[in-house]
Parts: C-alpha cells; structure tokens; sequence
C-alpha cells in the first residue's frame, strides 16, 4: 500500500534529515482508510480517465 | 504497489491542505479517475503546486526516455535508500501527491476484482513520493517525475489483495 502521509508530517517528510523521513515510512492505521469494490472497467489502462462513475461501489461479481 | 489511483478535489480543498502559494491563483483542475503510470499528475514540492511524469527519471539517467523501461512509479519503503534509482532522490527531494483515492485488486475465482480506497475522514489522502529532474538531451527539455512510496500494507487493506496485485501486474519493476 502507498505511505500515507498526515497533515502534521507534511514538513517532516519533505523537509525533515534521512531519519525523519524514514521513520514515517509505515503502513496507516486501520482507522484511516476505508475500501469498497468497484467496477472492473478499471481493470483496463484504456478506460476513460474522465468517469466518475468508476468509484462508485458495486457487489462485487 | 500502487499503480492506479485518482485526483478529483478541488482547487479549495489542496490549496488549503498543503497551504499552496503557486500558482497565485486557482486552476481548473482536471479530474481523473483512472491514472496510469507514465501520464503526468498533480505533486506538491514545498507550497508549490507542480506537474510530473508518474515514474521517477534520475537526473542521472543517460539514454533517451523510450528507453527507460523500468517500472519507476512506485519506490519500497525498505529499499528506497539502497536503490540507485531512488537513493539520491530520496535523500534531497521528498515530495507529497495528493489522492483522492487509489485501486488495489483481489483475485479471486471469477477474475481480478477491483477496490477503491479512500480516507475515511473525507479528506484528500496525501501519499509521499520522491521526485527528480532530468534534461531530455533530444529536445532539450527538463522533465520532473515522481514515485509514490510503498509499504507492507496494514489489516483493512489485507495482505493478499497487495500481494496478488503485485504478481499480476506486468512488466518489470525497479522497486
């Protein structure tokens, strides 16, 4: 999963020695993110870059 | 690995959470819900606002940029120091992209099937990423590209989807 970065590290990660960067270098916390399936029209690198309607939740097929 | 993710917030909302001072004023921004590597996204270096290529170029880099055919847009979180690919940006340029979500696969029986993840607090995700420049030596342009850093991921995000993600994708990769 990518690293995400809270507000309150921003400067940290950007501007911070070798060790402070490295040491946000960590999975997030359960509790910030969420997930739900979405179309497998995203499946393709072709699929417009335009529609919206690609994260919208669908029962998973 | 991270290899496909979106950017439609508004101008308010990144102006606000990354305190931009350029460009002065707002830009329309395009949204994008399905970005690929290689395409041109939204970074934040410093308060700036900046346009780069998805798949980092070291500056070092000495042959034209079709040939450039590693996977460079995601960098390890265990290995980014080491790789001579990313050591010398990470050590001096540290950069934030800014997500509305991302798509991480699972595979199962019926095929590979999607999911979209956000934050739960409604905000943009801010992913940290390394970025370089590198002097196209055929038309003389300077180009700024970046990689987001990657991670083991954590329970909500489920081991099995990231790990069968990555032995799906193709191509080769640097990370």
């Amino acid at each position: 999963m990518p690293v995400i970065l809270e507000s309150k590290d921003f400067e940290q990660w950007e501007f911070g020695d070798l060790r402070d960067a490295a040491a946000l270098m960590k999975p997030a916390g359960e509790e910030v993110l969420q997930k739900w399936p979405v179309s497998k029209r995203v499946n393709s690198s072709r699929t417009s870059d335009d529609d919206a309607t690609l994260i919208d939740a669908v029962q998973p097929s | 690995m991270c290899g496909r993710f979106t950017q439609h917030y508004t101008w308010r909302e990144i102006h606000d959470l990354y305190r931009l001072t350029a460009p002065s004023s707002p830009t329309n921004l395009r949204p994008r819900y399905n970005i690929c590597p290689t395409t041109t996204i939204d970074a934040v270096f410093g308060r700036e606002l900046v346009s780069m290529r998805w798949g980092l170029i070291p500056g070092w880099w000495g042959k034209p940029l079709k040939e450039m055919r590693l996977a460079t847009f995601n960098a390890r979180a265990e290995t980014v120091a080491e790789k001579p690919m990313f050591r010398s940006a990470f050590k001096t340029k540290r950069c934030l992209i800014p997500a509305s979500g991302y798509y991480e696969w699972q595979t199962t029986p019926e095929g590979k099937q999607p999911y979209y993840f956000t934050r739960r607090d409604g905000q943009v995700t801010t992913i940290a990423g390394i970025w370089d420049e590198w002097a196209d030596k055929e038309n003389g342009k300077t180009i700024k590209s970046c990689s987001m850093l990657i991670t083991s991921p954590n329970k909500v995000v489920g081991c099995r989807s990231s790990l069968n993600r990555k032995t799906s994708s193709s191509g080769s990769s640097a990370t």
